[in-house]
């Protein structure tokens, strides 16, 4: 996997790992791979994995289960947390490039309304 | 352990390549010039042989010790033996050892094809009588002539031996002397600097005479001293020593 | 916790040349750190120093708490380019004498990692191009089984597809309690791997950063290491 170089990796990681538990590619309550399983995985230090599971964990996110492993938080309330912060993340992002162009907030609302009508499905 | 039976393999080898390359020359010798001679007299043919293994013999004696020499001291410039997980004595002990029992090897084998050319050339010197009758008649040996042959051969065993530790001296020093100067990276300057220090140390050496020594256990005594002496210098400078390669 | 290696106070001259001054370093168990600088600067010298190859040097060196020759080189594996074997040498020898001298070397580890590496043991050390005998100089140095792994721009030859892979595949090679220092030009092609960078400049050691707290800077490695030099051209 490839990250940028230029910004901590160990957020990037938490990154990866919050979306593999939206995605349910990590179930609730489950074991996630092992730190090292991890490292090999996504090609990076292990002690970066380390630092990223550990933020985790502080976030209530992960559950650290002494001689067993990391578990994904049994706990719905966690992962709709996760969903909200990653959704508000991506809005943020389109905010500050739509309101860089110069458009107003009302300009946004109806850019996105538009949007929507035309990828009716 | 396993350094010196790597480094004596290494070698062995060496040596055992040189002895065939000599018997190779010495045939090839014998071969021209039975067909230049023409004469098919058995006797010239002895002669003829035996003389081969003489000359290449001479020319040889020298090559052995200097190529293990050559050997012995370039290994201690290389990676591959100065990483080895050993203390630096004990990688220079088992060094000089493996060298030492190569030497044998090859002073032994110098001495029986010695013996053996000898003994051609006087077969073809002599006419009728067997070689055998003629060995037990004209050449009547002492015990303590034997015995002066024999130390012979060892003291200049240990000649040798003494020679490449003064050389192997000589080359730690000029290194450690080279490293230190300004102007040291440069080959010819090193190979001064080496010719200078082992003049240096064969003049120190020369101090003790083994010619005016009257006991010839004294006589070999010397020598030994003085190789455990050089062992125990070069063990220390090697510790000094860089790897080049 | 006792540090795995510490180089302490090291100067070292060649030929009355300054190349590594004052030179102190510390550095614990379970690290893979990047030691850059540019040519010329000391890299190779100081590894070699720790190797215990280059030996007339003012400071001490200490690994996993030895300072005996001997000792140390049990615990360091260096990255050697086997120039002192012959051409005519095959693989399977040089392996055999690696097995032999050190007691530490992984006949299975060093057959999986040439195996990996596509390197054939009848080969013969001359006929090998520069990239395979690059590779087979890192699976000699990763197949013993020892604290501290100092490898010495080890791809230079090597293409960039495969060194991308053998970068990757250093995090497994590794154990987690070994450390791994490593001197290469493309930092911005190790950089993931890595936790911790060094730096030479000016015949010292001026950096040793967590690679986390760089990138906490909004700066990659690469421009991190280029910033060093800039202040000086301003």
């Amino acid at each position: 996997m490839e990250f940028k170089d230029n910004t901590p990796i160990y957020l990037q990681i938490e990154e990866v790992i919050n979306n593999r538990i939206i995605s349910e590619e990590y179930k609730i309550g489950e074991k996630i791979p092992s730190v090292r399983e991890l490292s090999l995985d996504l090609g990076v230090n292990i002690n970066t994995v380390q630092k990223s599971l550990n933020e985790l964990v502080d976030e209530g996110i992960l559950i650290t289960q002494r001689g067993r492993g990391n578990f994904v938080a049994d706990d719905l309330k966690v992962i709709l947390k996760i969903k909200q912060e990653l959704v508000n993340n991506i809005i943020n992002e389109m905010y500050d490039k739509l309101s860089n162009m110069g458009l107003s907030k009302s300009e946004i609302v109806d850019a996105v309304t538009e949007f929507l009508k035309g990828r009716k499905e | 352990m396993q350094a010196f039976k790597i480094m004596f393999k290494e070698r062995f080898k060496v040596m055992n390549l040189l002895l065939l390359l000599e018997l190779g020359i010495t045939l090839i010798t014998f071969i021209i010039q039975l067909f230049t001679s023409g004469s098919l007299d058995i006797n010239k043919i002895w002669i003829g042989l035996g003389g081969s293994f003489a000359l290449w013999l001479g020319i040889f004696f020298f090559v052995y010790p200097i190529a293990l020499a050559i050997l012995t001291i370039r290994q201690f410039f290389f990676n591959r033996f100065r990483m080895i997980p050993i203390s630096e004595m004990k990688l220079y002990l088992s060094s000089i050892f493996a060298t030492f029992l190569n030497m044998i090897y090859v002073f032994i084998v110098q001495i029986i094809i010695g013996t053996a050319s000898a003994l051609i050339i006087i077969k073809g010197s002599i006419q009728a009588q067997s070689l055998l009758d003629f060995v037990k008649t004209r050449i009547d040996f002492s015990f303590a002539d034997y015995e002066n042959i024999a130390v012979s051969f060892v003291l200049i065993l240990f000649a040798f031996i003494v020679m490449t530790l003064l050389v192997n001296c000589g080359v730690f020093l000029g290194q450690i002397v080279a490293d230190v100067l300004p102007f040291g990276r440069s080959r010819w300057v090193k190979v001064v600097i080496y010719i200078i220090t082992i003049i240096i140390l064969i003049y120190i050496s020369n101090f003790v005479d083994i010619n005016n020594l009257d006991n010839i256990w004294l006589a070999m005594l010397v020598p030994i001293v003085e190789a455990a002496v050089l062992i125990g210098i070069n063990q220390y400078l090697l510790r000094f020593i860089e790897t080049s390669k | 916790m006792t540090d795995l290696l510490k180089v302490n106070d090291i100067t070292y001259k060649k030929n009355h040349h300054v190349i590594l001054e004052n030179t102190n370093l510390t550095l614990g168990s379970g690290h893979l750190v990047g030691l850059v600088g540019i040519n010329g600067s000391g890299k190779t010298t100081l590894m070699r120093i720790i190797t215990q190859l280059n030996k007339n040097y003012r400071g001490d060196i200490t690994v996993a708490g030895e300072t005996a020759v001997d000792k140390i080189k049990s615990k360091v594996s260096f990255s050697d380019d086997l120039a002192s074997f012959s051409n005519s040498t095959k693989v399977d020898n040089i392996r055999k004498f690696y097995c032999k001298v050190y007691p530490d070397f992984s006949m299975s580890k060093f057959l999986e990692l040439i195996n990996f590496l596509d390197i054939s043991l009848n080969s013969k050390l001359g006929s090998l191009s520069k990239g395979m005998r690059e590779k087979l100089v890192i699976a000699l140095c990763l197949s013993r089984e020892t604290s501290l792994y100092l490898l010495d721009e080890p791809f230079s030859g090597v293409d960039s597809m495969a060194r991308k892979q053998i970068i990757k595949s250093l995090l497994s090679w590794i154990d987690e309690n070994s450390s791994l220092i490593i001197s290469s030009h493309h930092i911005s092609e190790i950089s993931e791997i890595l936790d911790e960078i060094v730096v030479i400049k000016d015949n010292t050691i001026i950096k040793h950063e967590a690679t986390e707290d760089i990138r906490s800077q909004n700066l990659s490695l690469e421009e991190y290491f280029e910033n060093l030099y800039q202040k000086e051209i301003k």
